[in-house]
This record gives structure tokens, sequence and C-alpha cells, in this order.
């Protein structure tokens, strides 16, 4: 198979626009914010534009350089021991909102879950790819990359993150799927799933009122249920047209996290269906290229690492976008290359740069 | 990727077909919300962020007949508590009390709501400039103040039964501000706000401006007003009565001058005050007139010529016995002429020549005269009086009524029977108001007795003044009119030999009157208790102090010599 070499570029413009998107987002989402907190209107913009042009500078590095730097196992098992710490680190790091995400070093945050998942992704296509003869056969294979899931994943939830542990899972799950493993795993993993959930909701009634629950936000308006509510006020008033860039009201504390998990909202909001709707099809690019990537990928490697980045990316905008739009409860995640939050933008763009350069068989 | 190659890419388009699943899941939900339902969500928007605020409109101000304020507004600032803790709240509003007077019940009340967790409670509404400051010194972290507009009687206690009061949202609930409050308080404007999730105001959009209320001008003269109150203040302390009434009109125009009930009050100062305090005796007080409505008496019988002016009549020396009835007078008199009768307010006279009266007739001259309906005037509360109709009279009626007794009417009802007399016959309906609003008096002026009768009658009541019962209500230098009244009062269905209303109404000067003055004094002690003693005194220094302030003299060429002098000083020396 000859591959013409270059950068493929439907991929790459998307990421870029949809991290310029994000620029305009964060400051119109921002300001008021901003200028209460700091003083000035801009502040929140300019901490997120330094995020993004570091995130772009690291995102061509990934893709230019000449190293295969994914393929070293000192680089592939020190960032995933590196994950580990951070993570362990959390355990000690000051409560936020009831939860403990985030690292201090000096003026600067850091959420190592989203290293983490870069990290488990690239150690997972390492060991199936070295194990791939094996993984068609038997489920003792799947013991140690099942421990470093297990790790992670246990970290993450521990601080408590569902929705990024819910991503983690279902990245990982994924790249087992893909690589190969017997189908009846998943088959069998899929109804074990599925059972609990259904038996759970059959026989306790606990249990399906607390699902029941979850969705049914405008029961309580004021209560869990107000983000939702504030969000689908804010989606919905924008309706096809928009109020106007920077004409939000939704913005004006109404509508939490207006610059982060609920940026969408207030893109919606101002710009209406008619951006709100191609920055779903930006995604959708992501997801067509990237996996096509996958498939043309010149080894199983690389076409794990494509997957699994892939299904990262995709996986998280749509679960942000579905929250927005009422249909899963709130889980405090970002929307990619959008949210302001600085470490989670610079680790996204550094792994698109990663998916950018396997689409574009630059490597070996 | 040779052997796992079909298999994983299978799996992956699996993927991608599952994943672009959620992406159409997705995009329907956001079309649904989105332009679906963008009106639902819209409205809730709306009802969201937007209020509509009613802005209260600036009263209108009250004025005298020169222009003078006698209400106007002033800035008043209005302390609220946010009660967003108990504990702190509480300890707040124990500060706050420090500075001004709280009954018990109150601290209670507030207290209670602070504990209901009531997030906006009224602490103090409008306070003084310098109680603001003092209040604003403490440093509170949970209460503050807005400025509202505060009604300000700037003369006190001047006029006060008059203009009345408002309450604490400026609503007129007595006097003239209670009867014009419609056109006083103008109109409330609306403006439509936008807030933010934390109430703070970030847009506002003026749907109605609010439209400041008329100005009323009153046909009160603020001068005339506090001569009027100095004098009845000085007579009813004087004679420790209960209470007393003047009103002074031009009697042409119907124009009320002044109008004063003793006791007064600050309007200023939001006291709950008792009904007699609050009632505006010249137009609430009903009463039996006594001797005063031998006017209405001896003019029907000028007008129905029942009495030559020559005639004399025996007064049966002060003892005139009627269907078992004594009548008395306080004098015994032989034989009197009419004239001579009011001159001394002889009952028995005039009962024995209104024996002879046509019942209808006089009933009828009485309604004329506007007796036993209100006046109209622009006042609230206005009584009417009350006058019986012929077929429920009884054997003693007529000649109780005669000399004021059976009927009851107003002060002003009275002085407009004397007014009727000072302009020459006419009925000039009473007014309050100088400029014109739709709750002006309607009634329209009309003639009751003929201008012979009322030349007659005013003979008569210049006699009453030069050398008759009213000889103290005489002012040095002009000629006036006038009548005593001194009336038993009915106490527990009896008259008393104790209680009186003691009442001079009179008119000055005597040919051209320019005003008209009634003195009514409720139940005068110590002894003394003739209208003639008690009222008439309280006429002559009213007269006589508003007629040097409006620069009335008794003879201008008296004045002539001194000021021509003045002006050629060299002369002066010689």
């Amino acid at each position: 198979m000859v591959r013409k070499p270059g950068v493929n570029t439907p991929l790459f413009l998307a990421v870029v626009l949809l991290s310029f998107l994000g620029l305009i987002a964060v400051y119109s989402s921002s300001a008021i914010l901003s200028a209460e907190v700091y003083g000035k209107s801009y502040f929140f913009f300019l901490k997120h534009f330094a995020y993004v042009a570091a995130g772009l500078a690291l995102l061509s590095w990934a893709l230019l350089c000449r190293f295969d730097f994914y393929r070293h196992p000192l680089f592939i098992y020190g960032l995933y021991g590196l994950s580990l710490l951070l993570l362990l680190a959390t355990l000690n790091s000051p409560i936020i909102n009831g939860t403990q995400r985030w690292l201090r070093v000096g003026p600067f945050s850091f959420q190592p879950s989203e290293l983490a998942k870069l990290s488990l992704i690239i150690v997972l296509a390492h060991y199936l790819t070295l194990k791939k003869e094996l993984l068609s056969k038997g489920y003792q294979v799947l013991a140690i990359p099942a421990v470093l899931v297990a790790l992670v994943f246990l970290l993450i939830l521990k601080q408590p993150d569902l929705g990024t542990a819910f991503i983690v899972l279902a990245i990982s799950g994924v790249m087992f799927f893909v690589a190969g493993i017997n189908f009846k795993y998943v088959a069998w993993v899929m109804t074990a799933f599925v059972a609990s959930v259904v038996g759970m909701i059959c026989f306790y009634d606990y249990a399906r009122a607390r699902i029941v629950a979850l969705f049914d936000y405008e029961a309580d308006p004021l209560g869990k249920g107000f983000q939702i509510v504030q969000s689908l006020i804010a989606l919905g008033s924008g309706g096809m047209g928009g109020v106007g860039l920077g004409d939000s009201t939704q913005k004006l504390y109404f509508l939490p996290y207006a610059h982060t998990d609920f940026i969408f909202a207030v893109i919606g909001e101002e710009m209406g269906f008619l951006v709100a709707f191609p920055v779903l099809l930006l995604y959708l690019v992501v997801m067509i290229q990237g996996y096509r990537a996958a498939i043309n990928a010149p080894d199983m490697q690389q076409m794990l690492i494509a997957t699994g980045i892939t299904t990262w990316i995709f996986s998280q905008a749509m679960l942000n976008i579905s929250v927005v739009i009422g249909i899963f409860p709130p889980k405090g995640i970002t929307l990619p290359f959008i949210s302001s939050g600085g470490s989670s933008l610079l680790v996204l763009l550094f792994a698109a740069g990663i998916l950018i350069r396997v689409a574009s068989g630059k490597a070996k | 990727m040779v052997d796992k190659g079909s298999t994983s890419r299978k799996r992956i388009l699996i993927l991608g077909l599952t994943f672009f699943g959620w992406f159409l899941i997705n995009v329907f939900r956001l079309f649904y919300v989105q332009v679906l339902s963008n009106d639902k969500y819209k409205q809730k928007l709306t009802r969201q962020n937007e209020r509509v605020l009613e802005v209260s409109s600036e009263r209108g101000t009250i004025l005298d007949r020169n222009r003078r304020p006698l209400a106007m507004n002033a800035d008043g600032y209005s302390f609220y508590l946010e009660n967003r803790s108990v504990e702190e709240s509480l300890k707040e509003l124990a500060r706050f009390q420090s500075l001004f007077s709280y009954t018990p019940s109150e601290t209670k009340r507030l207290e209670s709501m602070i504990r209901q967790k009531r997030s906006f409670i009224w602490l103090k509404r409008k306070v003084s400039e310098e109680e603001k400051e003092r209040a604003i010194s403490l440093g509170f972290e949970n209460i503050s103040y807005i400025t509202e507009k505060r009604r300000l009687y700037p003369n006190r206690s001047l006029a006060c039964h008059i203009l009345g009061a408002v309450d604490i949202d400026n609503k007129g609930v007595e006097g003239v501000e209670r009867k014009a409050d419609e056109y006083l308080r103008g109109k409330s404007g609306r403006v439509l706000i936008h807030q933010d999730a934390r109430r703070k105001v970030y847009e506002m959009q003026v749907l109605e401006p609010p439209r400041k209320g008329d100005g009323i001008i009153l046909t009160i003269d603020s001068v005339i007003q506090h001569i009027a109150e100095k004098s009845l203040r000085k007579a009813v302390e004087e004679y420790h009565a209960d209470g007393g009434s003047v009103t002074v009109m031009s009697p042409f125009t119907g124009e009320i001058l002044a109008m004063a009930s003793y006791p007064y009050f600050d309007p200023n100062e939001r006291l709950s005050l008792n009904g007699a305090t609050r009632s505006n005796k010249g137009v609430e007080f009903s009463y039996e007139p006594g001797s005063t409505f031998k006017v209405v008496s001896s003019s029907t019988l000028l007008e129905l010529s029942q009495v030559k002016e020559s005639e004399q009549i025996y007064c049966e020396n002060g003892h005139f016995l009627y269907k078992g009835k004594v009548f008395t007078d306080t004098h015994p008199y032989g034989y009197l002429t009419l004239k001579e009768i009011m001159t001394h307010s002889s009952n028995i006279g005039i009962i024995k020549l209104a024996l002879l009266l046509d019942k209808e007739k006089f009933y009828g001259y009485q309604k004329s005269f506007g007796i036993g309906e209100s006046t109209g005037v622009e006042l609230p509360g206005e009584a009417g009086g009350s006058l019986r109709r012929v077929d429920r009279w009884s054997g003693l009626t007529l000649p109780s009524m005669s000399i004021g007794y059976e009927v009851m009417v107003t002060p002003l009802q009275m002085l407009l029977v004397m007014n009727t007399v000072a302009t020459g016959g006419w009925y000039v309906p009473p007014t309050i108001l100088r400029n014109e609003l739709p709750l002006k008096n309607k009634r329209t002026r009309y003639r009751v007795i003929s201008s012979e009768t009322a030349s007659r009658m005013k003979g008569f009541l210049a006699s009453v003044v030069e050398e008759g019962t009213g000889k103290a209500g005489g002012v040095e230098g002009f000629l006036a009119g006038g009548k005593t009244g001194t009336a038993r009062k009915l106490v527990g269905g009896h008259y008393s030999q104790q209680a009186y209303v003691s009442s001079f109404i009179g008119f000055i000067p005597l040919d051209k009157p320019l005003l008209s003055i009634a003195v009514v004094i409720d139940n005068p002690k110590g002894g003394v208790y003739y209208g003639g003693a008690v009222s008439a005194p309280v006429f002559q220094e009213i007269a006589s102090d508003t007629l040097t302030y409006l620069k009335v003299f008794p003879d201008p060429s008296a004045f002539a010599a001194p000021i021509m002098a003045a002006n050629r000083p060299e002369e002066v020396k010689r």
C-alpha cells in the first residue's frame, strides 16, 4: 500500500477550527465572570489563548518531529508511571466542589486524568500490539492490560470523576475490541452490563427511582436540575440564528460552568443552530478521519493509537453535548478543544497531533 | 496488519456506525431544542430574567392662593433588611433599633419575620437625611436603604384639617389629600428590568414614565389661615372649650380663605389621631345653631311680607307659654320691632311672628338657604346637617326651628346663610379649589331672597353689631353685620343648662363685604358662654387682623396726611 505523505488536511482543519471557535466562545462566556473576579474581562481569555497557542505548538511538534516517541518503551511506561503518580497525588489535593481533580503547582493547575487517558491509550496500544498473537486465543493475556486500565479507572473514580472514568472505560473497551479480542468476551461483558442494569431497575424500587431522577431534571428545576434547565433555556432561546455574539443572558450566572462544561450552551444561545450544528459536524469529521486513519494505519500499534484517540475525542465531545442538550445527567466533562481548561487542552491538542501524524502517514 | 486487518476494520466500522448513531441522536435533539422549541424557551428566558417594576410617581404639591407651599415632597430614606442568615440579621436588627424608637410589638413583629426567613423586610420607612446618615455610620452588612418621596408639610399644623394627611405609601387619607388623591398621586410608571441570576439589574427599559401628580391650588390664604388659627386657639383655651371652628370666606366668590378647627395636629407625624382631633369641624360638626338661625326666619318673614318694619310685637316680658312649653328671653322685653327683635335676639318675638308662617314656605326657604343638604365643598366627610320634612314636624317644631332648634347645620352652612345676606340675596356655592379640576364644586349660584330683603337684613345685622348682642364683634372704623348664637346642647335627650355652642357669624365691611366669618365655639366653660361674649371677640380679632393684612383701611383719607408728609420731609421740618 502506497501512501501519500503529507498532513491530513480535514482532520487538521477540524481541530484548528474547533480551537478557534473555542477562543471566541471562551471570551464571550467568561468576560463577565473574569471582570468580576480579576477586574479585567479578558483575563480568562488570555489564559485560554496561551494554552491554545502552547497546545498548537505541542500538536505541531507531535506532528513534525522525526522521532516516533510513542514507540519508545521508556516514553510509554514513563508517561504511564508519571500519570499514576500524579493521579495518586490528587488524593491529597484540596477539595474543590466536593472533588479532588486538580493539582496545583504555583500559578498553574493541572488535571492528571487527561494525561492519564493519553498515556493509557499509548501503553495499551503498545502492549496489545506486543501480544497480538494471543489476543483471540484466551482471556489470560488480558490480565495485564486490565490491570493497567483498572489502576487508572479506580484512581479517577476515587476523585470522584464519573464522567472521565466512563470515558476511560469506553476508550479501553474500544481498543480491546478493535485489537481483536474474542468476540464472546465482548458479548459477555455487554450482556452482563445490560442484565445488571435491567435487573436493578426491575427488582429495586430505589434503583429505579435513582435512575428516573437522573433524567427527570424538570422535577427539581432549582436543585440539581438547575444546570440542565438553564442549559436548555440557553440553547432553546438561541434558536436558528442565535441571539448574537456576546449577547447571551444565560451566562449571567444562570448557567453554571458557562466557559467550561456548558460552553456549548453559550455557543448555541449566541450563535444558534447554524453554528452549533457545524460544531457537531466538525467532531464527526474528526471521528471519520480518525477511524479512517486507524483502518489505513501501517501497523497495529498506530491503528490502536488512532482508534483510542479518536474514540476519546469523539465520545467526550458527544457525551458533553448530550449533557448540555439534556439527554444525560451532568457529569463534569469538558468539550474537547473548545472548553477553557488549560492542561486538558494541552494534552488533547498533543493527542490530536499524534492522531494527525498517524492519519498523515508520517510514521515509518 | 495483514492478519488482523479485516477483523479490526470491521470492528472499527461497527464502532464508527454506532458513534454516528449517537451523533444523529444529538443532532436531532439539538434541532428539537433549538429550533422546534425556540418559542417555549424564549418565554422561559423572559420569565426568568425580565420583570416589570412599578415606579411611583411624585405626588402633586398643594399651594395656597398665593402659591405658597402647603404640602410638598422631600427625600425620605427607607431602610430594609436582606435576611441572609437569621442570626446575623437579628444582631444587625438590634444595632439598628438602637437608633430609632421601636415599640416592643414592632420589634417582635420584625424578629418573627426574620425567623420566618422572609428575604426582604422593611425596617423603617422614610426617615430624614440626618437619621439616614447616623444609620449609615454604624455600618451594616445586610441593611441598606432606598430613597423614596416623603410628604412634607412645611407649615406643620397650619391648615392641617384642610390638607389632611397621607399614609406611608403616600396615599391621601384625610382632607384634600384624600379628596383629590386621584389628581395628586399622578400615574406610576413601569420599567422593564433584566436581572441576572443574582438578581442584579443589567438592563433597564422605561415602558411608561411616571407622570407627576397634578398640583392643587387652594383658595386658602396661609396668612389668614394663620390669623384664624391663632385667634381660635386663644378663645378655645381661654374658655376651656371642647373645640372650635372658624371659617373665613369671600362671600361674593364663595372661596374659603381659611378654615380652622381646634385642636390642631401636625400631618408630618403619622400619629393615630382620634376622630375629634381629625375632624374638620367647619364641615363635619353638626349642631343646632340657635339664634344665628333667626337670619333665616326673619328673611323668610320679610320675603313673605308677614311683618311691616314699623310693626310692634309684644314680647311677653320674657315668658311665653306655647302648647305647654315655656319659651324665654334672656332679658324681658315689651313691644319690639323686627329690627329690635333681631338686635336683642328675642326668641319670643321671632316665635310669635314665625307662628304666622306657612310651614311649607318656611321649609322651602330653609332649603333654598342650603339647610339640610351638604354644600358640595371639595372636602371629604362633609356633613349635610338635617332638616325634617314638614309632615314630620310636631306642634313645637315651627317655633323651635324659628330660633334655631330642631334643625342641624354645619358652621359652613350657617356661613353661607350669612353670605346670602352679604351678597344681596345670593346663594354662592363654596369652594376650596382655585384651579379647575373635575372635582370642583359644580353647583351654580342662585338667588334666595330679594335684594330689598337682603338690604333690610343687612340693616338688622348692622344693628346687632352696633348696639345689640354682637357689639364685641365690631371693628373700629368699619360697619359690620353679624348675628350671635348661644344654643343649648342636647345632652342625653335634654337641653343642657351648662353646655352651649356659642357662635358669631358675620361679614365686613357692611356695604361691600370682603369677608364673612363664622366662629363656632363648642362648650365653653367657666360661666361665660354667650356667643356675643365668647365668639364675637374672635370675629373682631380675625376681621381686624385680616383687613389690615389685606390693606383695607377704614378711611383712606385718614392715612393720607402722614404719608404725604413722609414724602416731603422739608415741609415736615418747617
